[in-house]
């Protein structure tokens, strides 16, 4: 959260967290090549750095993805995801020197522009086997490009929130291309199976983490609420069923609604974080604040404001109490609109 | 407030004691995981082979010119350390073949064919097979030694062949990249024949050694962008064949290649 | 297809150059009038928003014209 932007927002956990990212980075690209200069002391130095930065954006990429995942199954993940896109522009860097070096090894100097070089050297598109990898890994690189550019929270406003959050989600048509790109590509050539099982393995990981968290996810939404209404009021759950300042999350009639105990009362807000649409069901009441699990963005729960200086605003709606039972009403109110939070009576 | 204690917020200062304790382990982990990767990565690749890019130092080679079927230079005995093979297929610098600069050259020295030259170029050689890279371009020409036309090189009989393999580059096979055969350098091989650099057919004899065999058309005319569809591909051909010096050529229809 | 991939590729490359000279004029001139807090924003800042402004230029040129009509 910030009232003016600055480059880069450091604090204590993100200095930490970038001195392991490349110490764990710079350890691979070591361990790699030293091993590479043990074992195949004649491989040349283009072919090192092209596979050593390779080898390293790949596997960075997969943790990328999983964090998200991971995080949801277990909360004790979420300070990776916290500083996740300098992950994500880390992982760009490497991927760039790979593209770089692969563009300028293979295709400069020769009788054609180098991109359009890349293009049209091989043209089996009609192929699987031949197929032209090389397009696919160009594709790759600018859509990670795409997304690294527009880390920043600049383009998030600018953009939208909407906008952003599509325009990252294309990491995963990132993320196909480059698992074909590896496949079509040196897979072809460096043939031994155990290279099959780490880029299936890693496929199957995180597809899988996907999928589980979907489920998961699906469970914990307390489903579509179409009966039992009242005066526009959904039944949503028990109060019994809060604990103290955390929440309880329901899906009514397109609305994605996070419902708050603290201090004796009950606050409805959308469950969805202005930041990067972190979900705020699951975060906490922290001094007084809904608290984003993600990144700690906040927001007060009887307006749905962030605190001065702050200016985010989310929707809020109309909650109240019958016998033990809290109903909502899913018809939102605007951005920041105060509603009179409903008291927690048990019977 | 042991509740929020264990809520972790990123811009607080300290991360909650049950997050700490977690990563912890998670990085250990991770960070022993690391170079066990790197070593399985490293250690199944396919070998790479010792051969030779003096990059950065050029040689001056003496010996006969002669540009059938390729652009070639035919050492003076004793010009190149012992082993080292006397046929050097000559290329251009980059991606390219040596005839643009051989036919600069010849503007201004008149015809080379068949005369004693000295070149300066950049070495690249492995498993018997010798080229030399006119790095200088057309400053890679030092002068002629002897006017003396010498008759063209002695070619053996033909014989008909059918054989099978892929099509590279002697450029970078022969020791500018490694690996310089295989789909991974496809595009490189394909820019390279397409730039003028004549194409080899690699293929196994009996005992499992590699040959080579330089390709060139049916009327026995360098052979380049017809070929461009098959590099890098499992082919098989037939045709007839003849040697030179140490190099097999082999005439091929580009109609009657077949991919495997 | 090689002068079919040479079209695109031009026309992407102008596209681009544009967006290099937009984003120099824009982040030097136009972005506070555009997203105020930019105001006190310093020079790396800029620096970090070059690449994407010149992906996205139309974009902010479009807002520029917006807010200087406003």
């Amino acid at each position: 959260m910030s009232d003016n932007y600055t480059s880069i927002l450091w604090n204590k956990q993100k200095k930490r967290y970038d001195m392991i990212l490349w110490a764990g980075i710079v350890l691979l690209l070591l361990s790699f090549t030293a091993f590479q200069f043990v074992l195949y002391k004649d491989i040349t130095v283009e072919t090192l750095i092209i596979r050593a930065t390779a080898l390293t954006a790949i596997v960075l990429l997969h943790i990328i993805l999983a964090i998200g995942p991971l995080s949801r199954i277990d909360s004790r993940f979420l300070p990776i995801l916290y500083n996740r896109r300098h992950l994500g522009v880390s992982m760009f860097l490497l991927a760039l020197i790979h593209s770089a070096f692969s563009i300028i090894q293979f295709h400069v100097l020769g009788d054609t522009n180098p991109i359009v070089s890349v293009f049209t050297s091989n043209i089996k598109y009609d192929s699987i086997s031949e197929f032209p990898f090389q397009t696919l890994g160009f594709f790759s690189i600018i859509i990670l490009f795409v997304m690294a550019a527009t880390s920043h929270d600049f383009w998030l406003r600018n953009l939208s929130p909407k906008v952003w959050k599509g325009l990252h989600m294309s990491v995963y048509l990132a993320y196909a291309m480059i698992i074909l790109h590896v496949a079509l590509g040196t897979l072809q050539y460096e043939s031994h199976p155990v290279y099959w099982v780490l880029l299936i393995l890693g496929f199957v990981i995180i597809t899988g983490l996907h999928i589980f968290t979907g489920i998961i996810e699906r469970r914990r939404l307390n489903g579509d609420k179409t009966d039992l209404i009242e005066n526009g009021f959904y039944e949503v759950c028990s109060v019994r069923d809060l604990k103290e300042n955390c929440a309880t999350t329901v899906f009514v009639n397109g609305e994605n609604i996070a419902i708050f105990k603290y201090d004796g009362k009950l606050s409805a807000v959308h469950n969805v974080c202005k930041h990067q649409m972190g979900p705020l069901g699951e975060g906490k009441i922290i001094d007084g604040c809904i608290t984003c699990p993600w990144h700690g963005y906040q927001y007060r729960p009887e307006d749905g404001q962030s605190p001065p200086p702050f200016t985010e605003k989310i929707k809020t709606y109309e909650v109240k109490m019958i016998n033990d039972m809290i109903w909502v009403n899913p018809s939102p109110k605007q951005e920041g609109t105060f509603v009179e939070p409903a008291k927690v009576k048990t019977s | 407030m042991k509740e929020n204690n264990k809520f972790y917020i990123g811009w607080k200062d300290e991360i909650p004691t049950r997050h700490a304790v977690f990563l912890k382990k998670l990085l250990i982990a991770i960070f022993i995981l690391i170079p066990m990767l790197g070593f399985i990565v490293v250690y199944f690749q396919k070998p790479f082979n010792s051969f030779n890019f003096e990059f950065g130092n050029t040689t001056t080679i003496t010996g006969i010119y002669y540009d059938s079927p390729i652009p070639m230079l035919f050492a003076d005995e004793g010009s190149l350390e012992r082993g080292l093979s006397r046929d050097i297929v000559l290329v251009g610098y980059g991606k390219f073949g040596a005839k643009g600069i051989i036919e600069n050259i010849e503007a201004t020295e008149g015809t080379l064919r068949g005369k004693k030259i000295s070149l300066n170029g950049t070495l690249i050689y492995g498993d018997g097979k010798m080229l030399m890279e006119l790095t200088k371009k057309e400053n890679s020409f030092v002068e002629i030694v002897s006017n003396n036309a010498q008759t063209s090189p002695t070619k053996s009989a033909f014989k008909e062949v059918s054989v099978s393999g892929e099509i590279i580059d002697p450029k970078c096979y022969f020791g500018v990249m490694k690996p310089g055969e295989g789909k991974i350098h496809k595009s490189c091989a394909i820019r390279c024949i397409s730039g003028g650099i004549p194409p080899v057919l690699k293929t196994k004899n009996a005992q499992g050694e590699n040959q080579y065999y330089l390709l060139v058309d049916q009327d026995g005319n360098p052979i380049n962008k017809e070929v461009l569809p098959f590099v890098a591909e499992q082919i098989s051909v037939s045709g007839k064949t003849y040697k030179v010096f140490n190099w097999n050529v082999l005439y091929v229809d580009v109609d009657a290649v077949r991919r495997m | 297809m090689e002068s079919f991939v040479i079209i695109l590729l031009s026309i992407f490359g102008v596209y681009l150059a544009l967006g290099v000279l937009f984003s120099i004029i824009y982040l030097w001139k136009g972005i506070s009038k555009v997203d105020s807090k930019t105001e006190e924003s310093g020079f790396f800042f800029k620096i970090l928003l070059f690449p994407g402004m010149c992906f996205f230029w139309i974009l902010f040129l479009m807002k520029w014209m917006k807010s200087s009509n406003a």
